[in-house]
């Protein structure tokens, strides 16, 4: 029993560790009411075997270097007991990074994006002011916020999941 | 005025590479990029809003460096001869602060000698005082020193290197010498190591650094070429008078030619006893007293300066010439 223990507080301790040494990246489920919202980012880490087998492993993204693609994926869990419905995900781009272009996903939602992070629209709506002083068609490296409108509602158990791919500038 | 033109080419060139690089250091090393959702739902008709966690990950320091020569042709040099430069630049095209050790190699094969690491010093630091390498005097600029002024680049920072070598007597025109100049980045492990090799907790500011494709050091060769004299003769008529005196474009006999030869030493070094001897065709009669050199007029005799005209032939001593010189001789002759 007490040999128990003191494993216990040992793993304890090192949790702490962990947490005050690295930023915090790992995935804490927030609760509010009845949603559980998630938001991670991850590196995508690919291996070939000897055959050439190529095997992808996520890893939480802790650190990272410029080029870096980082894989950002917002998970929302209906877990109370009514449907939940007019689920709207707003995700800004981070500062320091790039949106890949068409790397936006989630199924059964509208995407679309911001360059201002106000007006939401398509991609083929969004206009910036090029060198000339004309407007020109927007790039996924303009648009800083991309927003999901999930279509009808979440039922009871059930989970949707959003994301987008950046890179580290 | 070459040297001028010569300096903006090069102004040039290292800041378009500049530019074209700005964006290689990226987010700086130790940067905290946070990434925080925000959710409105509605249930049982009413709306809510909800943030979810920060996705929170922090930029490690990469450590890459470029080392570009701005003397893409060999640098030309007498044998012997001190203080010849080869220019480098060095850029700092990680994302963090580092320091860098500056070598050089003056035994690279491939070539015909290998220059020696000048009397003066061998690689030198711009100073920021006067564009070009000044070994001494008010803008002089710093002697390299290795582990005591080893340059601290920021991010995207750079910096001009002069690597200066004195070169060997008695080589042959044409020989030519390579010579490298290496940068190596001082953070432990980092130089030589091989890219994507993470050094933990050894960036800026206690992130870890992960070694870039350059393996954190650059090595560049450079090399020096004994480049021959070159005297070159151009002899022209430049006056021709008919019998009468007047100005004419025919020749006949009587007429009076005034020959005028130009002189041109270019390349590297000194032409040694620089001579000129010019035996008149037996057409032509020489008017006494007509040479001139550089405008200055020349008696006849031998002995009394630089020109005599002997044994119908005209004959100038310029002596050892330091290159580039030009001359211009010019005499009469009258036809018959």
């Amino acid at each position: 029993m007490k040999k128990q223990y003191f494993l216990n507080l040992t793993f304890a301790l090192s949790l702490a560790a962990t947490a005050s040494f690295a930023a915090i990246s790992v995935a804490q489920a927030q609760l509010v009411g009845n949603v559980e919202l998630k938001n991670v980012a991850e590196i995508e880490i690919e291996t070939k075997d000897a055959a050439g087998k190529v095997t992808r492993k996520r890893t939480p993204a802790d650190k990272a270097v410029p080029g870096t693609t980082i894989i950002y994926t917002t998970t929302v869990k209906n877990i109370g007991n009514k449907p939940v419905g007019d689920i709207v995900i707003n995700n800004p781009v981070p500062q320091h990074t790039t949106l890949v272009a068409g790397s936006a996903f989630g199924a059964n939602a509208d995407i679309t994006y911001s360059i201002d992070g106000k007006t939401f629209a398509t991609p083929d709506k969004l206009k910036v002011k090029g060198k000339d002083g004309t407007e020109v068609a927007a790039t996924a490296s303009d648009y800083n916020h991309i927003r999901w409108a999930m279509k009808g509602n979440l039922a009871v158990g059930k989970s949707g999941e959003v994301g987008f791919r950046a890179v580290i500038k | 005025m070459r040297n001028k033109n010569l300096f903006v080419v090069v102004g040039w060139l290292v800041l378009s590479y500049m530019s074209s690089h700005a964006q290689a250091a990226g987010t700086p090393a130790g940067t905290v990029v946070s990434n925080t959702v925000t959710l409105t739902y509605t249930l049982g008709g009413a709306a809510n809003v909800a943030s979810s966690n920060a996705a929170t990950f922090t930029v490690d320091e990469i450590i890459n460096v470029s080392l570009v020569a701005q003397d893409v042709a060999p640098v030309a040099v007498n044998s012997p001869d001190t203080n010849r430069v080869i220019t480098f630049t060095l850029i700092n095209i990680g994302n963090g602060s580092e320091n860098f050790s500056l070598n050089r190699n003056n035994a690279i094969a491939g070539d015909q000698f290998d220059p020696l690491t000048a009397v003066v010093g061998g690689i030198f630091i711009e100073s920021g005082a006067q564009t070009g390498f000044q070994a001494g005097g008010p803008n002089a600029d710093t002697l390299y020193i290795p582990s005591s002024n080893d340059p601290v680049l920021a991010a995207d920072a750079s910096l001009i290197v002069y690597l200066v070598s004195d070169i060997p007597s008695s080589l042959a025109l044409g020989s030519t010498a390579r010579v490298s100049l290496s940068a190596s980045a001082l953070t432990a492990g980092a130089s030589g190591a091989a890219p994507g090799t993470t050094l933990a907790g050894a960036g800026v500011g206690g992130v870890d650094a992960l070694v870039g494709v350059s393996r954190a050091a650059a090595t560049t060769v450079a090399s020096y070429q004994v480049s021959g004299l070159a005297v070159a003769v151009f002899k022209r008529v430049s006056l021709i008078k008919d019998p009468q005196g007047r100005i004419s474009t025919i020749i006949m006999p009587g007429s009076e030619l005034t020959y005028s030869v130009t002189l041109r030493v270019s390349g590297n070094g000194t032409a040694n006893n620089l001579a000129f001897d010019d035996p008149l065709p037996a057409e032509t009669d020489f008017v006494p007293g007509s040479i001139t050199v550089n405008g200055q007029a020349r008696t006849d005799a031998a002995g009394d300066d630089n020109a005599d005209f002997t044994a119908n032939t005209i004959n100038v001593v310029f002596g050892n010439t330091v290159s580039p010189a030009t001359h211009v001789i010019e005499f009469r002759v009258t036809v018959k």
